[in-house]
């Protein structure tokens, strides 16, 4: 009993901060439920009633970016864990030349101003044929994502103690095994969480499939969402009851995805997945 | 057969990384400090210049005074982003209900999905001329205070930086919350039997088993702050004047909208250093802490 | 011309009173995102000044199921553009897509666009940063088609550039004399008024400067806000006006600045005829900014300029440097602000918003008017006039025609679509299917009733011999935070027209260096008796 009181300020507190920290997203949903009258009697005040209408157009507008996205999104994520699992697999645990140089220049990478690469990489991809592709929105998102990945892929794999690769070296499982049979069943929470981190910066990756694409059949949602703004000629008409409503509702797959993640990712989280 | 010296293997693993990053990540890094040599509308007109970008940039006051608000949001938001999600886990660590727990975890990083253009809208709200900021101000009796808080140059950067505000939470807040987790029960009983005070096992105890935490974090932070400038562009496009102007949207502005992306390449390049030189002081002076 | 609210039962109409046609009424319905405004007259449009010989018609080289992209950020025109394409393709057998650019991000779309080779066959855009693209070789240019006839129209036989409102054509032009930019709609600067509120303190439209200042100083001591505006790089409506008061005060000094002229040329600043056929070239501009006629920090009209505008400036609200320009709608269309200046015409918005506002409150809906920008007097300066303010604040959206690396017929069927969208009856149709209110560039392409009073009442001769703001983007880019620090008071004058000067300056040289061996060297030298720079 004594515990329960003497935690309830800090409940309090966390409540508080949590509410602040929400504090954007509630606004969101907040403004998405209301129409333009409400918005002008009250901006602050709550919807009544709630205008589900909004969100009924805002996920008929957003729904063709959705797929693009799952796919862009899902693709730069696996291929990223995939090819970062790899690397860190032989920079924590295989001793090749050069080593700590080819590291330094991969943790180098993520000193680069992304801005500044934008036009060259641009020019890489196009030469290659992928302006306007699945290939070219994917492809260097994957790059973009293997410094930080395998950084922390390889941090998690240096703690691993000693003793099973050499059990297993005994065995004389080969390199592929011990990383399918060993690592990886253990390494499951780190893998969500770098899965999630990607997929997140993927997901709001604005830029990128901006300059890259040009049809409309390869919108992702970030890049949906602006175009529409211009189709609907919203700065002309503000509608920012259904402009927060389809945020809302593009919002959602990533909300859901992330809170079924939540569990593992915390657990991956918890058990130290990032440390140095 | 750990740490042995394998070079096949090294090579056959790291081959797809490397194809990548060598396509996509330092072929074009190469390409743009290569542009940073030459005069280049990045249209096709090139002509080699040598360092003479870099002698433009270091001699534009406006370079400098890019760098002057960039040590200003530095030194706001590198402590906030460093220490508000070390309070935010601190507080969540100390929960004992672990489904509490959990839920606090989710909330508190659930905000990264809300796209930067709907938090900048909703802060020009709050900061608006007859916005709740002022309203709040005028019905407590502080009409003196309110002001255009995006107008004032005086207001407009700690106003930005203030668009995080509480701090608590986000991905930073994970990986703090990670290292408590961490942190073996054990020292947590010796130091309830020596009858430490909690500020004593956080000094003493917590903050040294977190300090490389703190280390990723503050790299994080720095790198963020270089090299971000799209909220920015969006909530005040550099003003009012150039008092929001960073080096990044210095850059962007000088590449993207008036053709001359030789002069933002050779920027990008000294921001690069730039972080490379702090990312090393943050290192060289964690490690001495530890 | 005033537009009336009437405020009697029943759905809310807008109906304009005074000269214009009584049965113009325009419905505006909020409950949807877009509102359809829908006028008769131009219903039952026929095609007669169109070209029917089906020969002008076939793209030389175009494959069977082709299709171009019309690219713009401007959302308003979206569906006007989209309603003659079905036209379009019947004539041509080649698909038209309209499509959008946001508008945040259109530098940064545009130029990776033109970079993959495959860029949309025409832009709708504003000029602003496009030049590069222009000087860089990569858009056609419109020098040799613009003296000729529209090859698509039947009816006369006159050069294109007399189709577009005098002096479009003239404006668009870059330092060098090069027509990038095919202009489709204008910008015409001037105000709302909420007429409620001024005529409730016994004011009428102002027709003066003179007026306008004392206008809004009434105003203000009243208690009210006599005027809104917005200072963002987005928002040029402080520019164009002062781009406006420096182009007629400068106007005197035509003849010192155009030195490379037709033979036997003379200027009378009354008869436009006389500036049609005259630009400035950049060596007449570096020697007039050398010689201190156009040098910000060396010219009297410069001075007065800013010096009006500094006095403009002190009736805005006050937090004019955080506003960008919905806020400045939204607030004037709830009351209690007498003017807004305007050159974009967002009628739309403000029908939008009055509507809303007479269902939540109804007390506060306001009868509005609009009122042109205000003419300069001799009461308003001191400096010797010869003629007013030309009142066209200058092209807003235009074509631009990006090369095609990868097939002729592209750039041919592109140079075919703008000849299209430029005869006066698809123009027309183009823009009464738009939610525009701009003032469309084609001579005969009436502007919508609520702008007619925004149309210039006179003209005068047009060669602008100085540029406001500087000569080319990065100029532009540099301006903003010097216009914002001196109207934000952290600048004094002299210390704006000096910064001003050396950024003019600086975008002189920068374009003579672009120029290369195209400048004339010797020119320059032979005026000046030294080189530039």
């Amino acid at each position: 009993m004594k515990s329960v009181i003497r935690a309830i300020p800090l409940h309090l507190t966390l409540v508080i901060l949590s509410i602040l920290t929400l504090f954007p997203f509630l606004m969101m949903a907040l403004i998405a439920s209301k129409d333009r009258v409400q918005l002008y009697t009250g901006f602050w005040s709550l919807p009544n009633p709630v205008r589900w209408e909004n969100f009924i157009e805002g996920a008929r507008l957003t729904a063709p970016f959705v797929l693009n996205s799952v796919i862009v999104s899902g693709a730069v994520t696996l291929a990223c864990l995939a090819v970062s699992i790899l690397a860190a697999y032989v920079f924590s645990r295989v001793r090749f030349p050069g080593r700590t140089l080819i590291w330094s220049l991969v943790i180098g990478l993520l000193l680069v101003p992304g801005i500044l690469v934008l036009v060259p990489l641009f020019l890489t991809v196009r030469s290659m044929g992928l302006f306007n592709s699945y290939a070219g929105l994917v492809l260097p998102q994957v790059a973009a994502g293997i410094p930080f990945a395998t950084f922390l892929f390889k941090n998690f794999f240096d703690q691993l103690p000693d003793d099973l690769f050499g059990a297993a070296a005994i065995d004389g499982a080969s390199d592929l095994t011990i990383l399918r049979h060993i690592v990886l069943p253990l390494s499951m929470p780190i893998v969500s969480t770098v899965a999630v981190l990607i997929l997140l910066s993927s997901w709001n990756n604005y830029v990128w499939p901006l300059v890259i694409t040009r049809d409309e059949e390869l919108r992702t949602i970030p890049l949906g969402l602006v175009f529409l703004y211009t189709d609907l000629n919203l700065s002309n008409f503000p509608n920012p009851g259904l402009e927060m409503a389809a945020y809302t509702m593009a919002s959602l797959p990533i909300l859901v995805l992330f809170f079924l993640a939540t569990r593992t990712f915390i657990q991956g989280i918890s058990n130290g997945a990032i440390k140095d | 057969m750990s740490n042995h010296n394998r070079p096949w293997t090294a090579l056959l693993f790291l081959s797809p990384a490397a194809a990548l990053l060598i396509l996509f990540a330092y072929w074009p890094f190469l390409n743009a400090i290569r542009l940073a040599l030459y005069r280049s509308d990045g249209l096709g007109t090139e002509e080699f210049t040598g360092l003479g970008n870099f002698q433009l940039i270091l001699t534009d006051s406006l370079f400098w005074h890019t760098f002057g608000v960039l040590a200003v949001f530095a030194i706001l938001l590198i402590p906030v982003s460093v220490i508000g999600p070390l309070i935010g886990a601190r507080l969540v660590h100390g929960v004992r209900n672990a489904r509490a727990a959990s839920i606090y975890r989710f909330l508190f990083v659930l905000p990264v999905v809300v796209p930067m253009v709907v938090s900048v809208l909703i802060w020009r709200n709050l900061y608006a001329a007859d916005g709740v900021i002022n309203r709040l101000l005028e019905t407590v009796g502080l009409e003196t205070l309110t002001r255009a808080w995006l107008g004032d140059p005086s207001t407009v950067l700690p106003a930005i930086v203030f668009m995080a505000f509480p701090f608590v939470g986000g991905v930073n807040f994970l990986i703090y919350l990670a290292g408590f987790n961490n942190i073996p029960t054990s020292l947590y009983e010796a130091a309830e039997l020596d009858g430490a005070s909690l500020r004593h096992v956080f000094i003493k105890i917590e903050l040294p088993m977190i300090l490389p935490q703190v280390r990723i974090i503050l790299m994080l932070a720095i790198i963020a702050v270089v090299h971000s400038y799209e909220h920015i562009l969006v909530l005040t496009g550099g003003g009012p004047g150039n008092a929001t102007l960073v080096p990044a949207l210095y850059l962007f502005r000088h590449g993207f909208e008036w053709g001359n992306l030789g002069l933002a390449s050779a920027v990008g390049c000294l921001l690069f250093l730039m972080a490379v030189g702090l990312s090393i002081l943050n290192l060289k002076y964690v490690r001495t802490a530890e | 011309m005033y537009v009336t609210f009437q405020q009697d039962t029943g759905p809310p109409q807008w109906r304009h009173a005074g000269t214009v046609n009584e049965d113009v009424i325009l419905r505006v319905r909020t409950a949807r995102i877009i509102a359809f405004v829908c006028i008769g007259l131009v219903a039952t449009e026929t095609n007669a000044d169109l070209d029917e010989d089906a020969s002008l018609w076939r793209v030389e080289g175009a494959p069977d199921g082709a299709r171009i992209t019309l690219a713009t950020f401007l959302g308003e025109m979206i569906p006007g553009l989209r309603s003659v394409a079905g036209d379009f393709e019947e004539r041509t057998g080649i698909r038209l897509v309209v499509q959008s650019i946001p508008y945040a991000s259109y530098a940064l779309w545009v130029r990776t666009q033109i970079l993959s080779r495959e860029p949309p066959e025409v832009l709708l855009l504003e000029a602003a940063l496009m030049e590069q693209y222009g000087t860089a070789g990569l858009l056609q240019g419109f020098d040799e088609m613009i003296g000729q006839p529209n090859p698509l129209r039947a009816d006369h036989e006159k050069a294109w550039e007399e189709d577009f409102r005098f002096p479009l054509v003239q404006q668009a032009r870059d330092a060098r004399g090069r027509l990038w930019y095919l202009p489709f709609s204008q910008f015409g600067l001037g105000f709302f008024e909420n007429r409620t509120l001024s005529e409730s303190l016994g004011l009428t439209a102002p027709q003066t400067w003179e007026e306008l200042m004392t206008n809004m100083q009434t105003i203000r001591e009243s208690g009210r806000t006599a005027m809104m505006t917005a200072i963002r790089p987005d928002d040029a409506q402080t520019v164009w006006a002062a781009g406006m008061i420096l182009e007629a005060l400068m106007r005197p000094l035509t003849e010192k600045v155009n030195i490379d002229h037709e033979e036997g040329w003379a200027f009378d600043p009354m008869d436009r005829e006389t500036t049609l056929r005259e630009r400035i070239s950049l060596e007449e501009r570096v020697i007039a900014f050398e010689r201190g006629l156009i040098d910000p920090a060396r010219s009297p009209e410069f001075e007065e300029t800013v010096r009006l505008m500094q006095a403009f400036s002190s009736h805005w609200r006050g937090d004019f440097l955080s506003l960008d320009v919905r806020e400045v709608f939204q607030t004037f269309a709830r009351g209690g602000v007498a003017y807004a200046m305007n050159g974009t015409w967002y009628f739309g918005t403000l029908l939008a918003d009055l509507e809303l506002l007479q269902e939540v409150a109804p007390e506060s809906v306001f009868e509005y008017g609009t009122f042109p920008f205000p003419e300069l007097t001799a009461e308003s300066t001191d400096l010797p006039l010869a003629g007013g303010i030309n009142q066209t604040a200058g092209m807003r959206s235009c074509f631009i025609l990006p090369r095609q690396p990868t097939a002729e017929w592209r750039e041919e069927a592109g140079r075919l679509l703008v000849h299209y969208l430029t005869v006066p009856s698809v123009a027309r149709k183009v823009f009464a299917n738009s939610q525009s209110w701009d003032i469309p560039a084609l001579e005969e392409v009436d502007p919508r009733p609520e702008a007619e009073p925004l149309l210039p009442s006179s003209q005068y001769a047009f060669l602008p011999v100085a540029d406001f703001i500087g000569y080319d983007d990065q100029a532009l880019g540099e301006f903003w935070p010097l216009w914002q620090d001196f109207l934000g008071g952290r600048r004094t004058r002299g210390e704006f027209l000096q910064r001003l000067s050396q950024n003019h300056r600086r975008s002189l040289v920068r374009l003579v260096f672009s120029a290369g061996g195209e400048f004339d060297r010797e020119f320059v030298r032979r005026e000046l008796g030294r080189d530039f720079p």
